[in-house]
């Protein structure tokens, strides 16, 4: 290997690179999988440095501390949960994607999640064959994996989008045993002046609803993002159902939907 | 390190347990680490606190694609602790390097810096290949915000010799981790 690119990957894992630097050396990475491979290897070795450090355990006390710090600053900034909701859609789509590299072999596995198609004016759901017990992570790294096989090939989504009179489309994957899911958009409109869409789950049995966050649409008008929300209690699988409403923006989230439907709907 | 990359998703979704168990999982390591810059337990303390939330705030931006998880925490202890004591005028304390460990060549060396460490064996064994020079030089490199004009001076070395301890220290452990990482 070129010894610039080994001396540069040295200061790249010592974090000795400015931002510029670190950017271009990270886009070189991205295209020479030696590179990649050897900084990999340099990054471990650093943390077995780190490891073979005499071990201190942090003091009793220490986490609540930092709780409360997050804490605080969440109530400073009541808009970070929706920044953190974007932006960690696109953290879980870097996961799937890393997942489906190194778990090709499973990567066929639906383990019994649910899929809602969610039209402008009607919602589909059918649900995925359940497989072997997997463990928690192994779980996420299914279902991010699927929703992302889902964004990039809409055609295998088990229903066909329709077009109605009013732009949009899309989808959510959820899975009930972990209360956490994706949901894609497509060709949404931006949000109107200060409103702000929200995403629902229903059990379309009872008519129970909870909040299950606010899509940062901008004008993109299209993402995938990552959500959680528990089920309503005691709904079964079956039933579980999802639309997005359109709320007016600010303030705390909506305990119950009052705007208009824009995607899917309370029924199925 | 799936399931560390997993965990930092979650955490930057807002899942609480999750970031409680990569707390569970970092803050011994990242506590010794922070110790180890700055010298001090209690600033320590509010080192690795200050890390923690920086942890939970930038979690839904780390790539896996373009760190590990745990160099990525690491990386933003090691700044953590930089920035803190910047602020307070004060620099990274520099390795306590021994003047007779200074050697005039770069004959490999496992003496016993591991002493007293749980993983003492595997931590020798890596060390086996690393000269004391290139240890040093290593050590000021990641536990310091010295330059490697500032090590140089530090040690006494042309700038020349410095980057090529530090080059090859890394290379070192990375051929020995290799082995026990096939």
């Amino acid at each position: 290997m070129n010894p610039q690119l080994e001396d540069l990957a040295c200061l790249y894992v010592l974090d000795r690179l400015d931002p510029v630097e670190r950017a271009k050396l990270e886009a070189v990475i991205s295209q020479d999988p030696a590179l990649a491979e050897l900084v990999g290897r340099l990054e471990e070795s650093v943390e077995r440095t780190v490891l073979g450090l005499p071990q201190v355990e942090a003091p009793a006390g220490l986490l609540r501390h930092i709780e409360t710090e997050i804490d605080r600053g969440a109530a400073a900034f009541p808009w970070a949960g929706a920044a953190r909701w974007a932006a960690a859609a696109l953290v879980a789509f870097s996961v799937s994607l890393f997942a489906v590299h190194s778990l090709r072999k499973s990567a066929s596995v639906s383990p019994g999640f649910m899929v809602v198609g969610l039209d402008a004016h009607r919602a589909l759901r059918s649900e995925l064959p359940e497989s072997a017990a997997l463990s928690k992570d192994a779980r996420f790294i299914e279902l991010a994996s699927l929703a992302e096989r889902y964004w990039q090939a809409p055609d295998l989504l088990p229903f066909k989008s329709a077009q109605g009179a009013r732009p949009g489309s899309g989808y959510a994957l959820y899975d009930p045993a972990s209360s956490q899911g994706f949901i894609g958009v497509r060709r949404l409109p931006e949000a109107r002046g200060a409103k702000r869409y929200h995403l629902w789950i229903v059990d379309s049995r009872t008519g129970e609803v909870r909040e299950a966050g606010m899509i940062p649409v901008g004008k993109s008008a299209e993402g995938l993002y990552f959500f959680s929300v528990p089920a309503p209690a005691g709904s079964p699988a079956s039933t579980l159902g999802f639309f997005v409403t359109e709320e007016d923006a600010g303030g705390a989230a909506p305990a119950s939907p009052h705007g208009r439907v824009v995607l899917g709907n309370d029924t199925l | 390190m799936i399931e560390e990359a997993c965990l930092v998703a979650r955490t930057g979704a807002g899942d609480r347990a999750a970031f409680r168990e990569l707390y569970g999982r970092y803050s011994a390591p990242l506590f010794s680490l922070a110790v180890r810059m700055v010298g001090d337990a209690g600033e320590a303390e509010e080192a690795v606190q200050d890390a923690f939330v920086k942890i939970w705030r930038s979690a839904s931006s780390f790539d896996p694609s373009k760190s590990r998880p745990f160099t990525w925490a690491v990386t933003l202890t090691r700044r953590t602790c930089i920035d803190r004591l910047r602020r307070r005028g004060r620099r990274p304390l520099p390795v306590p390097l021994p003047p007779e460990e200074v050697l005039p060549s770069d004959a490999p060396d496992a003496r016993a810096l591991t002493e007293g460490r749980e993983d003492c064996e595997q931590v020798a064994s890596l060390l086996a290949g690393v000269s004391p020079n290139q240890r040093g030089a290593l050590e000021l490199a990641l536990y310091t915000d010295m330059t490697q004009a500032e090590i140089a001076r530090h040690l006494g070395q042309p700038v020349g010799t410095v980057k090529s301890w530090i080059r090859r220290g890394l290379m070192n452990l990375r051929t020995a981790v290799s082995h026990y990482s096939p």
